[in-house]
């Protein structure tokens, strides 16, 4: 057989070579065949689709499934071909000699076509080398804006990143131009965020709405379920996301003081256990733990994710002595924050301060917020580089391991939006991701993909930090799909839903005349645009189980010529239909107008719907010269009427909790009264704890 | 190559159409392909103009209120022209920037007028982000009755790109006039409480600094200054520095980061000696704080300082994407009208743009004498017939007597007010003058040399920094 196959090919190939001399040739022929085939069929397909991946037009995974089906393609042609000349060798030859014919003639056409089109490209390049050569005597071009929304704890080294990205990719030939400018802000809090992705993508008849923040190109959440759970890309939506890897690891930690880690700490042992339990028990043998601070579930992902292991690890470990006690012990009430640069900045406020260290309470952050907090770093935007001052030693956090807490792996997420999804952000997206590959985010802290720490030699405050040896870190891989990581997520919100009580707030909203007059010294912005701040970030924070109405009050004007008590949002769980969008919309709406209605007045009426466990009043405290007795009896009936509701009262300034008419309303129901100060987000949080957990103090 | 393999003098003619195919087909995917592959097509509202700026901080939402009155076309102000939707984007004036500048230079339609703070027209406009007004049908008649200082800064290469929306000064506040300085180089001293913080508030009392302290004329307007001029900014920096360095308001300005509000908030809390510089809208916010009044009477005055102080404020452009650019200018003209800028001023804060409203010259000297100023209530009733909106029986903190004041001072400092660099690339210009600053006000002086080469580069555009 072999002889007849080969006796076909010299007869089919003798017809188009003209060459008589067939031994070379024919031992020659498969391996050529095969090479050509292979150069043809993989080859240039796999160049072709690399060139237009690196233009944005196609995918990594693009290529690896080209190659894939080429390969396949060569092997069963060239297996084919063999079957062929073993069976029929002279029509396998005279296949042979006609597609070789055509082969020949395709082959002058296409060599034509080519010579065509490299004369066009040297020509090309000529005129590019001239221009660039014009374009260096100019000036620098427009740097483009690529803008990244990312989550708290990883601002600072990214901000850091992005600096550096800026510095090194310039215009080409012009190394001191930069091309991009990279802009890089906080996401909003975490249960907010899919109402957040929403309001972005909803169109609105309103005379006024906001955005979030800028509209992102690059989306960092802090993990691939946080990123899940925001669904920021339904079916049927304008927008495209797509996750292009992680950017590093970080895991959350319960970290220590320096004296209590003294304590606990030896070299003889890591500071690793295979649980958040196994943790916890080796504090109780040195030291009694009052606390663990760690940022509110309702904002921070990673809290909300370590929540099922912490409460399970208090409970075991025999810290407390019942699961009910569990979230009291999570929040420590001086400690509240939203997120871990608040709570980081607000130690380090202490400690600059020259207070001593909170004996017997930890922390639980990730591992980043740690290392920047000890080393002097700005933390978020809360607080600006420690500089002069450095953190006294006493106040350090020294980290604790567990494999059973979250392990954040900070997913890239390229973000396209109508009307923006040009090439050049295309490019840019995609220069900024292949810089971070080539200077991974470990130089700033963060571990790698293996969990390993790399610190760089330029940041030895962090080396230091990063620096004891925790044995190596449990580093499962994340969640594979998108429905099993929004399950993760979902699990660890239901876990941490049993554990809060639920809330059923009432928010009494002043909208008079006078809350347009400027708020204090210490907040910009008119008395309702701080009220109405205040409230945003306290909407962010409500859980979906909790329910939530708007009310509003102040005397009919021309321009709202209406009852002078109204409810733009009734009460709903915040999970229903768009309740939290709804409470946001109606928010951004509102304008004073109109004279002052009698507080106490106000909040007889809010009598009129459901009861409603909490009322938040917030408002100027300016009213009528005096509220009436008869006010201040309908406000005392109320009262009586639900012993369950508590009334507190916010505001905005200037008035204070002790000018009446707040201070006769307070001293009439018992109410309680905080005055706003721009810290939303902590003063949001402190209210909740005191809401969902009465014995904390709230006001019932 | 064998003679004959390519074919080409057996067939020279189609060897030749085959060659020019591929030349063409070269050219044109050089040309198209980096801007092919599968894009998301715009979205555009065309049932509204969209005006994109930061929130809303007017005492009152005069801005939002402006907007709505648009829209109940009272008046026929709109007639048949879209009604229109404020669009906030953020609060920090740098994330707003990057939003807008992202939406346009990525072409789309999404907004019809932008709100530019002051030093950003000529970016928008040397990028042709925004349109010439006079392309608009915007006639000299129209611009008549604003400040020429405010014209300016909607204006890049002798081109008018947008109207300026609100003016702002450096004022100074005081409790005790003899604490006022006279001369420019007197102030700032250790008891001035200033916005030291690290955003732009550090390059406007920073560039204050160098034109008081010996860099008059230097890094202002569309001049870029030579090398001599930057080291004489740097050495007036220095002197700043010293006095930074003393223990003082001045001091914790700097180390503890103020930005608007804590400066306030510092003041408030100050003792008699302390001098507080800033913008207009803060007379009404310290004029409503308990600890600064005494039996309705102000305990605090407000003066132009001596020298000069930055001009700042907001303009409001027309984004070249608007498929509505004429009504767009028609609803610029609304919100920069007589009555908008009466009611912006009295009630919402802010200093106004057309010089009507003060009753002075457009091009005022120091010595212009402003009009009464009618009170908010006063012009709401005037506008709408209806009592005012006020609590009843509560005297308006804002009298005509206290509006007039803050006019003049804000007239007087007008006439001396400059504006900051014009250049396209002032984002970069002032990212490296806050690095510099610091570098300068830490003591980690980069030395004068370094300094002059780092700004002079940023204003090219180019990245530099004053770090070793």
């Amino acid at each position: 057989m072999k002889r007849r196959v080969e006796a076909a090919i010299r007869s089919s190939m003798s017809g188009t070579q003209g060459n008589d001399s067939q031994e070379p040739f024919r031992a020659s022929f498969t391996w050529r065949f095969l090479v050509d085939a292979v150069v043809a069929n993989y080859v240039v397909p796999l160049a072709l689709t690399w060139l237009l991946q690196r233009l944005g037009v196609g995918s990594k995974r693009g290529i690896g499934i080209t190659a894939v089906l080429c390969v396949l393609v060569t092997l069963a042609a060239t297996g084919g071909l063999w079957a062929l000349f073993a069976v029929r060798p002279e029509a396998a030859g005279r296949m042979m000699r006609a597609v070789l014919a055509w082969l020949t003639r395709v082959t002058r056409a296409a060599a034509w076509t080519a010579l065509g089109a490299a004369a066009s490209a040297l020509v090309l390049l000529a005129v590019a080398g001239v221009h660039r050569v014009v374009e260096s005597f100019e000036p620098c071009g427009s740097p483009l804006e690529l803008r990244v929304l990312a989550a708290p704890e990883a601002l600072t080294p990214l901000r850091a990143a992005a600096a550096e990205f800026v510095r090194d990719a310039h215009e080409p030939g012009r190394s001191r131009c930069p091309r991009y400018a990279v802009s890089v802000a906080a996401e909003p809090d975490v249960l907010a965020l899919p109402a957040a992705f929403a309001d972005d993508r909803a169109a609105s008849d309103a005379d006024t709405g906001s955005v979030p923040g800028p509209q992102p190109d690059i989306w960092i959440p802090s993990s691939f379920s946080e990123y899940a759970y925001a669904d920021p890309d339904p079916p049927g939506d304008d927008r495209r996301l797509e996750v292009l890897g992680s950017l590093g690891r970080s895991p959350v930690v319960i970290a220590l003081f320096t004296k209590d880690d003294n304590l606990v700490y030896s070299e003889t042992s890591t500071p690793r256990e295979k649980t958040a339990e196994e943790i916890l028990v080796r504090f109780k043998g040195y030291f009694d733990l009052t606390g663990i601070a760690r940022p509110i579930p309702e904002s921070f992902a990673p809290s909300l994710l370590a929540t099922p292991a912490l409460y399970a690890a208090l409970v075991k470990s025999g810290t407390i002595p019942r699961s009910a006690d569990a979230e009291r012990f999570l929040s420590p009430v001086g400690s509240l924050a939203p997120d871990p640069a608040t709570l980081l900045c607000g130690l380090r406020a202490e400690a600059l301060r020259g207070a001593d260290p909170p004996g017997g309470l930890a922390v639980a952050v990730p591992e980043q917020a740690v290392l920047d907090y000890d080393a002097g770093r700005a933390l978020g935007d809360r607080c600006e580089a420690a500089g002069r001052d450095p953190i006294p030693a006493d106040w350090r956090l020294h980290p604790y391991y567990a494999d059973d807490l979250p392990l954040l792996n900070y997913p890239f997420v390229r973000v396209r939006r109508p009307g923006q999804d040009t090439a050049a952000r295309a490019a840019g997206v995609g220069a900024f991701r292949s810089w971070l590959d080539d200077h991974p985010l470990t130089s700033q802290g963060l571990r790698d993909t293996s969990c390993r720490h790399r610190p760089d030699a330029a940041a030895p405050d962090l080396a230091r930090a990063a620096g004891r040896d925790t044995g190596g870190l449990a580093c499962p891989a994340p969640p594979k799909s998108t429905r099993a990581a929004r399950d993760d997520f979902q699990s660890a919100l239901e876990t941490f839903n049993k554990a809060r009580q639920r809330v059923a707030l009432s928010v009494v909203l002043d909208v008079s005349g006078s809350m347009g007059y400027p708020a204090s010294t210490a907040t910009r912005g008119s008395r309702l645009s701080v009220g109405v701040e205040f409230l945003r970030g306290l909407n962010g924070q409500l859980k979906g189980d909790d329910t939530a109405s708007l009310w509003t009050f102040a005397q009919p004007s021309r321009s709202r010529p209406r009852d002078p008590v109204a409810t733009p949002v009734g009460s709903a769980p915040l999970s229903a239909g768009d309740q939290r969008a709804d409470l946001a919309a109606a928010l951004a709406r509102q304008e004073p107008a109109g004279r002052d209605f009698p507080l106490a007045r106000a909040l007889a009426r809010v009598d009129d719907q459901p009861k409603a466990g909490d009322v938040l009043v917030v408002t100027d405290g300016q009213g009528p010269r005096s509220a009436t007795d008869a006010d201040l009896d309908a406000l005392a009936a109320f009262h009586r009427a639900h012993p369950g509701t508590g009334i507190t009262l916010a505001l905005t300034g200037p008035t204070r909790c002790d000018f009446a008419p707040v201070r006769r309303i307070r001293d009439r129901v018992d109410a309680g009264c905080v005055r706003l100060s721009g810290d939303d987000a902590g003063q949001a949080a402190r209210l909740l704890v005191q809401w969902r957990d009465p014995a904390r103090g709230g006001k019932r | 190559m064998r003679p004959g393999l390519l074919g080409v003098r057996e067939h020279p003619v189609l060897a030749a159409v085959f060659a020019l195919a591929g030349a063409l087909l070269t050219a044109f995917g050089a040309a198209v392909l980096p801007s092919s592959g599968s894009h998301l097509p715009d979205v555009c509202d065309d049932s509204r103009l969209v005006v994109a700026g930061g929130t809303d901080v007017s005492f009152g939402s005069q801005r939002r209120a402006l907007v709505e009155a648009w829209n109940d076309n009272d008046g026929g102000v709109r007639g048949s022209r879209p009604p229109a939707r404020l669009v906030e984007v953020s609060p920090s004036s740098d994330l707003q920037r990057a939003q807008l500048k992202a939406v346009e230079e990525s072409g789309s339609c999404a907004y019809d007028v932008l709100v530019l703070d002051a030093p950003w027209t000529a970016e928008f406009a040397a990028r042709h982000w925004v349109r010439p007004l006079r392309d608009l049908g915007l006639t000299a008649a129209d611009t008549r009755d604003f400040f020429t200082r405010g014209l300016e800064m909607g204006s890049y290469e002798h081109e008018l790109y947008a109207l300026p929306f609100n003016l702002d000064v450096g004022l100074l506040y005081y409790r005790d006039p003899s604490r006022l300085p006279r001369a420019p180089g007197d102030w700032p001293q250790e008891n001035y409480i200033e916005q030291l913080g690290d955003y732009e508030g550090l390059v406007v009392n920073a560039l204050e600094a160098v034109w008081n302290h010996g860099g008059d004329g230097v890094l202002t307007g569309e001049r870029i200054p030579d090398a001599a001029e930057l080291r004489r900014a740097y050495r007036a920096l220095r002197g700043v520095a010293a006095t930074i360095g003393r223990p003082g308001p001045l001091h914790d300005s700097y180390w503890s980061g103020y930005r608007e509000s804590q400066s306030l908030a510092a003041f408030a809390k100050a003792d008699g000696s302390a001098v507080l510089r800033h913008w207009p809208y803060a007379y009404q916010t310290l004029a409503n704080e308990p600890g600064l009044r005494d039996d309705g009477k102000l305990e605090f005055g407000v003066e132009a300082a001596p020298g000069s102080t930055v001009l700042g404020g907001q303009t409001l452009a027309v984004s070249a994407r608007s498929r509505h650019a004429r009504d767009a200018l028609a609803l610029v003209k609304f919100l920069t009208g007589d009555q908008a800028e009466r009611r912006l001023y009295s009630c919402g804060g802010f200093a106004p743009t057309r010089a009507a409203v003060l009753g002075v010259p457009p091009e005022p000297g120091q010595d212009a004498r402003v009009l009464p100023v009618k009170t908010c209530g006063e012009i709401v009733r005037s506008a709408t017939g209806a009592d005012p909106d006020n609590p009843a029986g509560a005297p308006e903190v804002m009298t005509g007597d206290r509006l007039t004041a803050l006019a003049q001072a804000i007239v007087t400092a007008l006439s001396r007010a400059r504006p900051r660099p014009v250049t396209a690339y002032y984002s970069a210009f002032s990212a490296t003058l806050r690095e510099c600053a610091h570098a300068v006000f830490t003591g980690s002086d980069p030395g004068e040399d370094a300094f002059a080469a780092a700004v002079a580069a940023s204003l090219h555009g180019k990245w530099a920094t004053c770090a070793p």
